[in-house]
């Protein structure tokens, strides 16, 4: 999505100049919630401010409220149907490859400090073997990453 | 059920959903299964699974594809709004505060440690993701080739995920009729 959205901002309608939509990009990523939606945020807020902000998100977040809603309503009572179950059937395994394919691309880059591939096995230990919650593990690794600074070569020092 | 509980329920795991949600999309699965699935029932792992597919086909954010579906199979229209509030509203209190501290932001030690602490985290809510989605997909040596074909696909063809989702469906189709 974000290549769609970098080609709207800056391509075609030059709200932006190039430097500053990676500024927003990293800043976007770095706070939690949907990266998409914060990127509408800071968009809409640069060009008018709060009122900017509102707009962009709303007009980000209504085509796949819209859309999702539609195959609620109209397609979901067919799940069952037997062409259904069976195409279902090869595109779970489908969804799994590509989680996993986003694992090893970003292990790539984070996985160059061991420290982080130790914490990594850790966490993941922790999440399926005793269950933690997802969100005790994003408050410990973030303690834990100021008592013991990783070296990941984020995007983020690059900019300003 | 009581509605206004249900609208109240929604409405807080999305919250947390979206204000925990580092890294992304994928990484926002983990806390989706945790709150939707284990901790109110609210879908089953195949429901779970199947949305994500559906989520990943449509346009859009897959935390607010999955919110807007899971607050309507739980509450209908009023609940997928509600679902879809909740998990966009942590970003609204934050972006717009973070964007004007922004050089407070850059310059806090601590607070830069602590974002790229969360990294490997990030990678091991994934992980989860990846470990509950993959036990309850593959399930027989069919859906294993399957599972191994796409991951050799997308290492080595670069393939665009909508058309492995296609791939997966076809597959699906002529292993499973």
């Amino acid at each position: 999505m974000l290549p769609l959205v970098k080609r709207e901002i800056i391509d075609k309608k030059h709200w932006m100049e190039n430097g500053d939509f990676l500024d927003n990009l990293a800043l976007a990523q770095s706070l939690p919630g949907p990266v998409i939606i914060n990127m509408s945020l800071l968009t809409g807020y640069r060009l008018r401010g709060i009122k900017g902000s509102i707009s962009s998100v709303l007009g980000t977040a209504m085509p796949s409220f819209v859309i999702i809603l539609t195959i609620a309503l109209f397609f979901w009572q067919y799940r069952d149907y037997y062409l259904i179950q069976a195409a279902f059937m090869g595109i779970r395994p489908a969804v799994t490859a590509l989680i996993i394919y986003t694992i090893f691309q970003l292990g790539k880059r984070v996985f160059e400090d061991y420290r982080s591939l130790l914490l990594f096995m850790l966490f993941l230990s922790g999440l399926i073997f005793v269950n933690l919650h997802p969100i005790t593990i994003i408050v410990v690794s973030a303690i834990v990453g100021i008592l013991w600074p990783l070296n990941n070569n984020s995007k983020k020092e690059q900019t300003p | 059920m009581n509605n206004l509980n249900i609208y109240t329920e929604l409405f807080i795991s999305f919250f947390k959903i979206g204000f925990f949600g580092f890294g992304g999309g994928y990484s926002m699965l983990a806390l989706l299964e945790r709150e939707i699935v284990q901790m109110h029932g609210w879908l089953s792992v195949t429901e779970f699974v199947d949305i994500i597919a559906i989520a990943e086909m449509t346009p859009g954010a897959v935390a607010i594809n999955s919110a807007t579906f899971v607050g309507y199979q739980i509450a209908g229209v009023a609940g997928a709004a509600i679902s879809t509030f909740g998990v966009i509203f942590p970003s609204l209190l934050l972006v717009i505060p973070a964007a004007k501290l922004v050089t407070l932001f850059y310059q806090n030690k601590n607070l830069q440690n602590a974002l790229n602490g969360i990294h490997p985290a990030v990678i091991a809510l994934i992980g989860l993701a990846a470990y509950v989605i993959g036990v309850n997909s593959i399930i027989d040596i069919k859906s294993a080739l399957i599972g191994v074909g796409a991951l050799l696909l997308l290492t080595f063809t670069k393939i665009h995920p909508l058309l492995l989702i296609a791939a997966g469906a076809v597959a699906g189709l002529i292993f499973y009729l």
